[in-house]
Parts: C-alpha cells; structure tokens; sequence
C-alpha cells in the first residue's frame, strides 16, 4: 500500500459523537533489515515488513485500545472498540479531565523519502559491512565475531476525532562490530558502533575500527579494579546514560501520577545539582536516533529543560500527565511500535558543555577512573553503570586498563557531586538497542553530553 | 540435502489492564498475525516475513525470490513429526481474571495506602503452526496469565522500590504468591541494620546469578576456548549442591518447546548443564555442531522473523531437599534480594550489583529493610565454595524455580 492509501484508510474512518468521548488513529509502517555475521560467515538476512494500526477510545475517564494487523477493516475494530468502551464498568480513575489533543493540527513531514534505507538492496548493504573485515582479520587476537547490520524506514500517519492529523516518517541504519579479544587466559568483549540516516553514512569507518580494536587488545590482562569509592570523569556516552537514566527516567511525569510527595520533592526552582549542570531533552534533530518531530498523540516536539544550572526546571509529558500537572504538552508521548500505547519517553537527552579541558578536569585527581564507554545502564534511586573500557587515572593523567563491572551512585549525591564538565558534547545515536520502560522495549533514542568529572561514585 | 519449505506463523491475543496509581486506567486488545517462511534448497536459506495477513504460498514466492538475502548452511535438518499440544486457560477465567485483579487492586489502596503500584494484568493466547510443507506440521496453542506490578513508597525518591508480580499458564489464581510477596512489604518501612562483608544471601530471581556461568557452556564460547571453563568439560568446578539444566518441554515449568528451530525434539527434554558441580554438556544448534563437530541439542530458536541461532531453552536450578523458608527459618541471617538493577559480570567472572531494595531475615523473621549496598562476588566461589545450599522451591512457594543460597560479599 502506499502512504497515500493508509492515510485515506484513517481519513475514511467515522464514528457518531454518542459512540465515544473521543478516539484517535495511528497505523505505522515500517520496513526493516537486520543482517547478521557469525565470525564473518552471513547467518542472518531477513527484511522485515511490518504494517498495523493502533486504535484508541476514551470513555468516561477510561482508555480502551486495540491494536490489529487487520489495517483494511479498521472502521469494524474502532466500532467495536466504542461499544466495549460504552459498557465498560471499572471505577473511573479519576486522572484528568480531556486527556486527548483538541488543537486541531495538520502535519506532514516526510523528511526521507530520497533516502529510504528500505529502497537499498540487501547486496549493498552486506558489501558495506563486508568492507570491514579485512581490518578484523589483521588481528589474530579476535577469537568471535558478530557484526550486525540493522535498519529501518516507518511511515506513521495519524488521525483523531478532534481533528488533528499528521503523517511523519524515520530512517535510520546502522552496524555493529561486536568482537571478543582473547590472548592465554585472558579475554575482553568490546564493540564498535556505527550510524547514519543513510547508508552512506556508514562507509569509511575503518580507521576508526582499527583503533578500536587495537584498544582493546590492552584489556585482555587488565586487572580487577579494587571495590570502593573514586572520583570518576565520565565520557559522553556514559554522561549520556547516566543524564537518561538517572535522571531522565525521573522526569517523566507519568512515574508521579497519585503520587503528591513527588510532586512536591519535584518542585520546579528546587536545586538538585551543580551549578554547572544543565540536562534537556529534544527530539527535534534530524539524523539522531531520538529524532520524534512529532509525538504520538500530535504534539510537536520541542527542547525541554529538566535541569538548568543546578535547578529543576521541567518535567517530561504526554497529554494525560500535562493535564493532570495543569503544565503544557512537550511532545514526549511515543509508542514503541503500533502494538503500544503511547506512554512519556525521552528522545535526545543531553548535559549541556561546561567551561574546562579534560586536562583541567582531571588536573586534581590523584586516583580516580575514566569510564569511556558502557554496556548497559539502568536508573532507580540508584543509578548504575555497567562500563566497558576503563581507566586508571593517577595524578592528573589517564593511565593503564582496568576492569569494572559496575559504577553506582545515588541520583541526587551524584548530581551535587558533580565538579566540572568539558567543552565538548558529543551525542550518542544507535539503531541497536535503545530505552526500555514497562514493557515497551527498545525505543530508540539519543543520549550524550560533554566529559563530567564526579567527585565521589561507587565502583566495584 | 533435500529441500524443505517452512511455514512458522503465530496469532497472538491479548487482554491487557494497566495500571497506574493502584488502579485500572486501560484496557488493551491485541490481535496480531505474524508469519515466516523458510526454504532450504541446495545448501541455501531463503526467507521472507510479515507482520498481518499474508497467504502461504504467497510468503514462499517472496522467499524464492529473495536471492540477495539467501544464507547458506552445511547442515543436516532433523526428521519433524507431527505433533499437536493445547494449554488453555478455562474459559472463566477470562471473565474473572479482570475482577479478581480489580478487588486485589482496591484491597492494596486500603492495606497499603502508602504505596503506588503501577503494571499491567494480561491475559494472553497464543498459537503456533510450525509447518514443514508436505511433510510434517507442529500445532501449539498456549494460553496464560500474567500479573506484574511495581511499587513506589510514596516518601521514596527513586521511581520505584520493588516489584510484585505472577505469570502461569496453569492457572490465575495469583493469590498465594502475591501474598508470600506481600509480606515483605510489610516491613518495607522498618530499617534494618547490616554489617559490611560477606553473608548468606538469597536474590528473589536467582537466574541474576547465572549469564556468565550461561555464556561459558554455548558451543560458540566453549568450542573457541572463550568463556569460564576453557576445556574444562567433565571436570568437577561448581558446588556439589549445584545442578543446572536447559529444558525444552515441560508445561509444569512453562517451557514449551515440543521441537526446535532446526527440526530437532530431545528425547529427554531436560539437558543436564551441570550436576552436582560436575560440567556436563554444552548446548548447540545443527550449525555450530557442523562446525565444531558436535551434536546438537535441540537448542536452536528463531523468531518468525529471523534465522535460527543457538539460544537456551527454559534453564532451570537442580531442586535441593528443603523449602526456601525451611532454610530462612534456620540462617542466623539472611539477605534476600528483591530488586538488584543494573550489575554485570567481567569477563573473569567477577559478578557485581548494586542492590535497590533488600531485607533482612533472621532465623526466618523479616526484621526489616536493608540500606542501599552492593553485593560482589566470583562466580566459581558464590556457586562453588561459597553456596550454601539450593532450596526445593522459590521465595514465593513457586516448585519450579529453586532458590540459591550462597555467601557474597555485601558492600555498604
């Protein structure tokens, strides 16, 4: 079908005004690859099309849902959707009056369609990451390797009835080289990302797998840290974690329905940080892998400030929330996949640049650690970081290998603990992976900031 | 080789109640058609897949054509039966389910008024054609219930405290479980002290314990001398108390796979990992067994869409003799660990975690919360020197999923 088609199919749609409060449309289409090589021998090439549409009712303080691959008889679900969500008999939940989209905006931002990563062949795609193993092969310590190429081009068009409609889409590809080095008894998994919004991005990466790989042949005999308490300066991508998890999770407002003490602890001015710490979240920027120009309930994105200087300055929203906050929509409701509901997520959630060097950062720290990069993180009242590559830092200089499994801090000690950030912010953007909350796991999104330098975290 | 067409095709519903704020605020309806076709024809996969409504022969024709996204193997496939298996829910039960959960949810507003549960109740059906064209056809119908719930303490800073959940395909009555559960929150106010070092500990899900150990016994780890116990094969290196193994069928354990992704059905479903800390078996697949000469185990697994790799089926703990509050009722003290977030393991075995939310116990009295720490250990030692012993059920009374008691180091 074309993307014509499914946006006749949605403007087709009618409900009587007695039928429901209100209801709204979604139907995404999507086209996937992923590409799959076991120690350089193809084990997987699959292209996967996928096309559904995800309906929604509300009804006397109730949401009803219904999600269905039978995109060409939507009008029989939405119908029967209103007559369940009619004789519906729970207790109203009491969340928010209008919890729905009424401005009535019309969109469409079709932003690659002369770059659709689904219009380039499977051959091309396999010879882009065949180009690389001539590098893997130079190196007789890599004993496995997986190298995973994945993409995707979705269509998503919406409707609802209040009148807001959009269609919008998103492209993205991207590979990685997962690899274990092993030498004697020693051994170190590692990896190396790569990602664009065309395959040509991808291309021409091969110095830079090199260096990765020569890196960390250095971890294979590194030592276990010794458990305890060091001050750490974190790179990008572990800042970039460390901002979504620790803090990023907290700002979404849907973590503090029917909950006035969190509210009231997530009062907007109250100073949660370091002065030199600014957080925000924006979905707006093309070519990263949180790129949401438009939510799934028709609001635009925009950039949101959760932390600037030091101070709590706003919350993450989707209509229901901004409702019940009496605050403004910030286009943060995002479903993973035409099976979901859409619930407050994140997009491109960065640290703001600071005013100092690496150098001057670490000029004062006689025995710390440099996380360079992460395998995967998580964030409650404690965040952790489970980090790949780390260092030693002595006396103002980044030294010798080490293993860690785990970095941890508690959320906001961590955050006053905070003693400087570089210049330098770099994002961090995957089409492997991504956010997971509940049950709707991986959403892509972005993450990054500059290097931060904390006084004081737990590492062991 | 011969050729062989394949159709995998599931139809999956879902009835889903979420819930947020101690309440149901949604329904959803899930009804979705997925399907996959593979065709092994001179020493090459063709594939193709959809998400919807697409005919059989239709899905093959877009395999053959797949030129470009053919893969190659060098294995032999393994003679399918026909075989058939229903596990279905009673048909009360999707009337019930939904108000049995709604009376739960207002019996916690009013037993734990300071407490914010969120999650979702389902219940859900699946069924399964697995279908090698002209020769042999799986049918699988399976249906079950699921109940999984976070909790917030309304003083808490964190986003959440702990969880509480049930999952079956036997039956929806949650109650005896959730209520084991429940007890421990009870306490959750009550602050328990602990000291610094190593002590006997229980993780609610002992499998944290197990993915490095897991890792060490595949055939693409072991076969490469990677993983824990380079050629260690046979050797005794774990606790006599530890056993471990990789089931395939066995609907008392919700492990439901009567054959694999290469054709393959164990005649004995269970594969023994370890036994008494004896190394056993690796797991393997046709194509990692091609390649390093090794027999398969019926371990090979595909989505509808996406080839067959080497996965573990349902891995389960060898049961010990006594419950798991038989052994708490007699450790001086033990910590038991609700919610442990976000650690790892090194590729020495080093095991590290910070834990979110853990109590205390003594001689099987809960005496209260612990503070915020870390538990850190090596995996020969807290499954080795270090294990206590293997309880014959769960926490939560649950004869399926043993429980691992063992000494780690607790870091305050």
């Amino acid at each position: 079908m074309k993307q014509s088609d499914l946006e006749n199919i949605l403007d087709s749609l009618t409900l009587d005004s007695s039928a429901c409060e209100y209801w709204d449309a979604r139907i995404e289409d999507v086209n996937k690859t992923n590409i799959t090589f076991e120690d350089l021998e193809v084990t997987n090439c699959a292209v996967k099309p996928s096309r559904g549409a995800f309906l929604r009712v509300f009804e006397r303080g109730f949401w009803f849902y219904k999600a269905t691959t039978d995109v060409a008889d939507l009008q029989t679900a939405l119908n029967e959707l209103a007559a369940q969500a009619k004789s519906h008999r729970f207790e109203d939940p009491k969340t928010a009056d209008t919890p729905y989209n009424t401005s009535a905006e019309e969109s469409r931002i079709i932003a690659y369609e002369d770059v659709r990563v689904d219009h380039v062949g499977l051959d091309k795609k396999k010879s882009v990451c065949e180009s690389y193993f001539d590098i893997i092969k130079e190196y007789p310590q890599i004993k496995k390797t997986r190298v995973t190429y994945a993409d995707e081009y979705k269509f998503k068009t919406y409707r609802s009835s209040t009148g807001v409609r959009f269609s919008v889409d998103a492209n993205h590809c991207g590979i990685a080289f997962g690899y274990t080095v092993a030498e004697g008894d020693g051994s170190f998994e590692d990896r190396y990302l790569t990602y664009g919004s065309s395959i040509e991005a991808l291309e021409g990466n091969q110095e830079a797998l090199a260096s990765n790989i020569k890196e960390s042949t250095r971890f294979i005999h590194a030592p276990d840290i010794a458990a305890g308490e060091y001050p750490v300066l974190m790179d990008s991508e572990v800042v970039g974690v460390f901002a979504h998890e620790s803090f990023g999770h907290k700002s979404e407002a849907d973590f503090m329905l029917g909950d006035e003490n969190a509210k009231e602890a997530w009062k907007i001015g109250s100073t949660v940080g370091s002065e030199c710490l600014s957080i925000y979240d924006d979905g707006s920027e093309k070519h990263t892998s949180g790129y949401c120009p438009i939510d799934d309930e028709g609001f635009p994105t925009q950039k949101t400030y959760l932390i600037k200087n030091g101070k709590l300055t706003g919350r993450l929203h989707n209509h229901t929330t901004a409702r019940v906050f009496e605050e403004a929509p910030t286009g943060n409701a995002r479903a993973m996949s035409f099976e979901y509901q859409p619930i407050v997520r994140m997009t491109n959630t960065c640290v703001e640049a600071g005013e100092q060097s690496v150098e001057e950062l670490i000029a004062g720290v006689k025995d710390g650690i440099y996380a360079e990069n992460f395998s995967h993180g998580s964030g409650l009242s404690t965040f952790t970081i489970a980090p790949r590559r780390c260092y030693l830092i002595k006396n103002g200089k980044i030294e010798e290998p080490v293993r860690v499994s785990v970095i941890s801090g508690n959320v906001f000690e961590t955050l006053s603990k905070i003693e400087g950030c570089s210049q330098n912010v770099n994002l961090q953007n995957s089409i492997h992976g991504g956010c997971g909350k509940g049950e709707q796991w991986p959403l892509p999104v972005g993450f990054g900031g500059p290097q931060v330098l904390v006084g004081k975290m737990v590492v062991s | 080789m011969q050729t062989l067409n394949e159709i995998l095709a599931y139809d999956s519903t879902e009835r889903a109640m979420e819930i947020a704020a101690t309440r149901f605020t949604s329904v959803r309806d899930r009804s979705i058609q997925k399907k996959g076709a593979r065709i092994f024809h001179e020493g090459k996969i063709f594939s193709s897949s959809v998400v919807g409504e697409c005919a059989d022969d239709e899905l093959l024709s877009q395999a053959r054509a797949n030129e470009s996204g053919a893969v190659p193997f060098d294995y032999e496939l393994a003679q399918m039966t026909t075989r058939s298996e229903s596990s279905e829910l009673s048909p009360e039960v999707w009337d019930t389910f939904a108000s049995s959960v709604d009376s739960f949810l207002a019996d916690l507003r009013v037993r734990f008024p300071d407490f914010i549960f969120g999650g979702n109740a389902s219940l859900w059906g699946r069924r399964v054609r697995q279908e090698w064209l002209d020769t042999a056809t799986v049918n699988q119908t399976i249906q079950g219930c699921t109940l999984g719930m976070y909790y917030k303490h309304k003083n808490s800073a964190g986003i959440l405290d702990g969880g509480i959940g049930y999952s079956s395909i036997k039956n929806a009555d949650f109650s005896k479980s959730i209520e084991t559960q429940l007890k421990f929150l009870e306490h959750f106010e009550t602050k328990a002290s602990l000291t610094a070092g190593k002590m006997p500990v229980v993780f609610w899900n002992s499998s944290s314990l197990l993915p490095k150990l897991l890792e060490s016994v595949r055939a693409d780890y072991y076969c490469k001398d990677l993983g824990l116990f380079k050629k260690q094969l046979g050797e005794k290196l774990l606790s006599e108390k530890f056993s471990l193994y990789d089931v395939s069928y066995d609907l008392s354990r919700d492990a439901h796979k009567l054959i694999d992704a290469d054709g393959y059905t164990r005649k004995d479903p269970a594969l023994s990992l370890f036994e008494n800390g004896i190394f056993k078996n690796i797991i393997c697949d046709a194509r990692n067994g091609q390649k390093y000469s090794k027999e398969a185990t019926g371990n090979s697994t595909r989505s509808f869409d996406s080839a067959a790799s080497l996965q573990f089926n349902h891995v389960r703990v060898g049961s010990g003799s006594r419950s798991s509050w038989d052994i708490l009722n007699e450790l001086d003290e033990c910590l038991v660990v609700d919610l442990a977030m976000g650690g790892d393991f090194t590729d020495t075995g080093h095991f590290s975690t910070p834990v979110q939310n853990a109590y205390v116990m003594k001689k099987g009295q809960i005496t209260g919360r612990a503070p915020d720490l870390t538990v850190s250990s090596i995996v020969s030692e807290m499954l080795g020197d270090d294990l206590i012993e293997v309880s014959s059920d769960s926490l939560d009374l649950d004869p399926n999923s043993p429980s691992i008691f063992t000494q780690i180091n607790v870091i305050l």
